[in-house]
């Protein structure tokens, strides 16, 4: 990222992120202390393994979450306006123009009793309701992000149900469907999971394009380490919930600070050389409502000591960009 | 016992049913004996009285107390369903799982029995049955078994094949158990919890096909006091004494609610799906 | 061509449901004790009596002969004599009669459960677990616990003898006046959608709470879709399925509440016809109109899983 681009205000700006569900009588934590910034023209990378509150971040910032979710930040700004005091109807008008996701299981994200035609119809008259984009041909463009995941003549899939269609399929036409909306932010939660590698560098390049074409940001939600690798420019590692260590995608590749992101980087170095069953680090996410008192990570941690224990470390920036929650660099 | 109770006390809607039901029985069980009167002591001078604190019921055409005809009428109807009931379920269950486990053709066979009787309206089911049988007691039930055998026969067989091919299942299998003790043993435990549901809910519409055919004539047969002999019996004066058809309609809603609402918590109990809703 | 072979294939299995159906009515009847003769014509009547009875009633040759022609008749549409309820007169002029009624009162009822149960449902779905919710399932609860034909004598007492808003008995059949039939079948119709439109609500509340909870709905709101939109194409469409599958289903408690409501109302339809047949043992009429009611209900599960494969692009196809 060049320094004139960092003078640019962050297009989404996100302190002390935290959700918590209500089950009952007890509240669980999903996500806490959450900060994120993201630019336009920027793909920021959200990695961690399943259960570390990656997808919850992404639905909370779009206000995605079920009823009995309770969503708080000091800060959630999207180009220069505060997202938490808009009205649900305020907050409605910005999703699918400006704000867009791709969901992790796209047989599931499609109405069943709807072809994926009417599916089309209907986003391309969301799409067009943007002021800005009258008089483009919304159809032609949604059909060349068709083409553009490897669906050559879309003509043959509109008429077909959802059922009809294989996951990998389905997972094309959602991202290519989430593209003609043209939004500035996408967030794409585990787009590439159903998908074998030649459709995966399809899908990447259609990121890639939406970024330098469209100058979108893209929240890419992957636990995926390598994945992440090839496309992010910037990279926040997420554990049990918190963001342990953000930073530039080569930096934190080359120099990794907490234990945990190297714990993650080794592993997939393994998965990468010998390409079996991978070592993985050993323990168990801590669950939602028996938290250890201190670091998170500690219980799993082979450099623990007697101060991570005690208290939850606090976020230390070692440099302008790069920041870790880990007392060892304090 | 004690434990499915405290579970049935954790649902709101099954706690409700719990205490209806409860109710219901105390009062048809020991009401009759708490009441001053008989169900057949006729008071020639209290003819059609309206409910009053000596006949909370009023009474009827004979002069007879209504509140303690329905205690006792309550009993027999319920007897009645009960049996009814228990009986299709010993016929229902066993044929639903015999069709489950061997297949077809026995499953095909079975199976289209339960279309075909399926495909009568209950009440002409059990109206049909009726004039086959001659009226009283003894066909009613056999009319109340006939409409819910082949709903119990089929939720078991449902039920049964999910279960075949859970792993303590074929474990017994292999084990070499006979498979009367597969299916007793392993099987029905658990598929015990939905039957109980619809037994529930079955008892409940058993006391409606009895009173609906008592009601027409065709059921239970006078002097014997089910509910819809009670209710037929109002129905002939209804004009100078609506109460006595109404408050024992009413009595046997009461009863009924208690059993549905009873159903309802035994389902969101058991069934996994909704629990999770119950508890966010 | 998928199509005609469905609904074909579907035709071919109702035809062989009611030959199947004949078959048990049929022999299940003549297992039935005493003599339909000596019912007719009593203990004394004279021998050549007895014997013109059973040659004019088909009852004199072999029972496979017997049910031969009985199913050839019904083909044509004949369903023999009655014995006692009508004498003589044929039984298919009686059904024919009657039949417009049934139908009337059982259609009106059905349209009353679903206008109640959609209106309830929906509103126990949107407003879940608030006061709305609560009174509704309520209510739901109350219905499904009330005997229909104890609810229409609470209704006359109401709403005919007390408001004096409705006639307390007789029926004007649809034939004579359109509106007298839907005034003077009201009462009655409303009695048997009582339970229907509590089972009917339910479903829909279910379904509407389960489809909400869908994956679907997440997309549709992150593409920001009004919700009323949302609502009506991804959650009520999709719930709309088993709805109206529970409806197909509860056709054979609509006929068998009307069966006793007729009488209650004095309502001319096949149920009580065939109450009438069963306290006179006019064994004819009985069996035809088990068939009778045979037919309808397995139709009406013919039109709803049409319905449904239309609705459901899973289905068939």
């Amino acid at each position: 990222m060049s320094a004139e681009a960092d003078l640019e205000p962050p297009l989404l700006e996100v302190k002390n992120l935290s959700a918590r569900f209500r089950m009952g009588k007890v509240d669980m934590l999903a996500i806490r202390r959450v900060d994120l910034e993201i630019r336009r023209r920027e793909v920021l990378g959200i990695i961690g393994e399943s259960g570390s509150g990656k997808s919850v971040t992404g639905l909370s910032i779009l206000r995605l979450l079920p009823e009995h979710a309770l969503v708080a930040a000091d800060q959630l700004r999207f180009d220069g306006q505060e997202l938490l005091p808009l009205s649900d109807e305020a907050f409605r008008e910005l999703r699918g123009t400006h704000l867009a996701m791709v969901f992790q299981d796209p047989v599931g994200a499609f109405n069943p009793a709807k072809s994926i035609g009417w599916h089309l119809d209907r986003i391309i008259a969301r799409a067009a309701t943007r002021a800005n984009r009258q008089g483009v041909d919304l159809t032609q463009d949604a059909n060349r992000w068709l083409s553009d995941v490897g669906i050559a003549q879309p003509e043959r899939i509109l008429p077909l149900y959802p059922h009809q269609l294989s996951g990998g399929m389905l997972q094309r036409t959602l991202i290519a469907l989430s593209a003609a909306l043209q939004p500035d932010l996408l967030i794409a939660d585990e787009p590439t999971t159903n998908l074998d590698n030649i459709v995966e560098r399809q899908i990447i390049g259609l990121f890639r394009r939406l970024k330098d074409k469209l100058g979108s940001a893209i929240i890419f939600i992957t636990h995926d380490i390598s994945l992440a690798a090839g496309l992010c420019d910037r990279i926040a590692v997420m554990y049990a919930g918190e963001i342990v260590e953000t930073g530039p995608a080569e930096t934190l590749f080359r120099n990794p600070t907490h234990p945990y992101t190297i714990g993650l980087i080794e592993t997939s170095r393994q998965l990468d050389e010998r390409g079996g069953r991978l070592k993985e680090i050993p323990g168990e996410l801590p669950s939602g409502s028996h938290r250890p008192r201190g670091c998170l990570f500690a219980p799993r941690c082979g450099f623990a000591a007697e101060a991570c224990r005690a208290a939850p470390p606090a976020n230390i920036a070692l440099s302008p960009n790069h920041s870790v929650r880990c007392v060892r660099y304090g | 016992m004690a434990v499915l109770l405290r579970t049935l006390w954790s649902n709101r809607t099954a706690r409700a049913g719990v205490i209806i039901v409860g109710l219901f029985l105390l009062a048809i069980s020991v009401g009759g004996a708490l009441m001053p009167y008989s169900a057949t002591d006729m008071d020639f001078l209290n003819l059609l009285t309206p409910p009053a604190w000596t006949h909370p019921f009023g009474t009827d055409s004979f002069g007879r107390d209504v509140l303690t005809r329905v205690l006792l009428g309550g009993r027999v109807s319920l007897a009645i369903s009960v049996t009814g009931v228990s009986l299709a379920a010993i016929i229902g269950i066993p044929a639903g799982l015999a069709a489950a486990w061997y297949g077809n053709p026995i499953d095909q066979l079975l199976m289209r029995c339960a279309d075909l009787l399926f495909a009568f309206p209950s009440f002409v089911l059990a109206l049909f049955l009726m004039v086959v049988l001659g009226f009283g007691v003894t066909n009613v039930i056999l009319a109340i078994a006939l409409v819910y055998v082949p709903i119990f026969a089929r939720l078991a067989r449902n039920l049964a094949l999910t279960v075949r091919e859970e792993a303590y299942v074929q474990a017994a299998r292999l084990m070499g158990q006979s498979t009367a003790r597969i299916l007793g043993r392993e099987i029905l435990p658990n598929i015990m919890a939905p039957i109980m549901v619809q037994a529930s809910i079955s008892i409940a519409f058993g006391v409606i096909i009895e009173a609906g055919l008592s009601f027409l004539g065709l059921g239970v047969q006078p002097p014997t006091p089910s509910l819809g002999v009670i209710m037929a019996d109002g129905r002939e004066y209804f004009n100078q004494g609506p109460w006595v058809l109404t408050l024992a309609g009413l009595f046997i809603s009461f009863g009924l609610l208690g059993l549905n609402l009873l159903g309802d918590g035994l389902r969101d109990l058991t069934d996994p799906k909704l629990r999770e809703k119950t508890t966010s | 061509m998928v199509w005609v072979r469905y609904v074909g294939g579907r035709l071919l299995a109702l035809v062989l449901t009611v030959l199947v159906g004949s078959v048990v009515v049929f022999l299940v009847m003549k297992a039935a004790p005493g003599d339909p003769a000596v019912a007719a014509l009593g203990e004394s009547a004279r021998p050549e009596l007895v014997a013109a009875f059973r040659a004019k009633h088909n009852l004199d040759v072999p029972w496979a002969l017997q049910y031969g022609r009985w199913l050839s008749g019904i083909a044509r549409g004949d369903f023999g004599l009655s014995l006692t309820v009508a004498s003589d007169r044929p039984i298919a002029g009686l059904i024919a009669a009657r039949l417009p009624n049934t139908i009337f009162i059982g259609v009106m009822a059905l349209l009353i459960a679903v206008i109640l149960s959609l209106i309830a449902g929906t509103i126990a779905a949107l407003r879940r677990g608030k006061l709305a919710d609560t009174i509704a399932t309520s209510l739901a609860a109350f219905g499904i616990s009330m005997p229909d034909f104890w609810l229409s004598y609470v209704l006359i007492l109401v709403f005919a003898l007390g408001l004096g808003l409705f006639p307390a008995y007789g029926f004007i059949a649809p034939a004579q006046s359109f509106t007298g039939a839907l005034y003077s079948g009201f009462l009655p119709a409303l009695a048997v959608s009582a339970p229907l439109a509590a089972v009917f609500a339910r479903t829909l509340r279910t379904s509407l709470l389960e489809a909400g909870n869908k994956d679907y709905v997440v997309a549709a709101r992150s593409f920001g879709f009004h919700p009323a939109y949302v609502f009506v194409h991804w959650i009520f469409r999709n719930a709309l399925i088993p709805y109206i599958t529970i409806i197909g289903l509860q056709i054979r408690y609509i006929l068998g509440g009307v069966v006793v409501i007729e009488r209650i109302f004095g309502i001319s339809g096949v149920g009580s016809l065939m109450v009438d047949g069963a306290f006179a043992r006019d064994y004819p009429v009985v069996q035809a109109c088990a068939v009778v009611f045979l037919v309808i209900v397995l139709s009406v599960n013919l039109v709803v899983d049409v319905v449904c494969s239309l609705l459901d692009p899973k289905r068939a196809r």
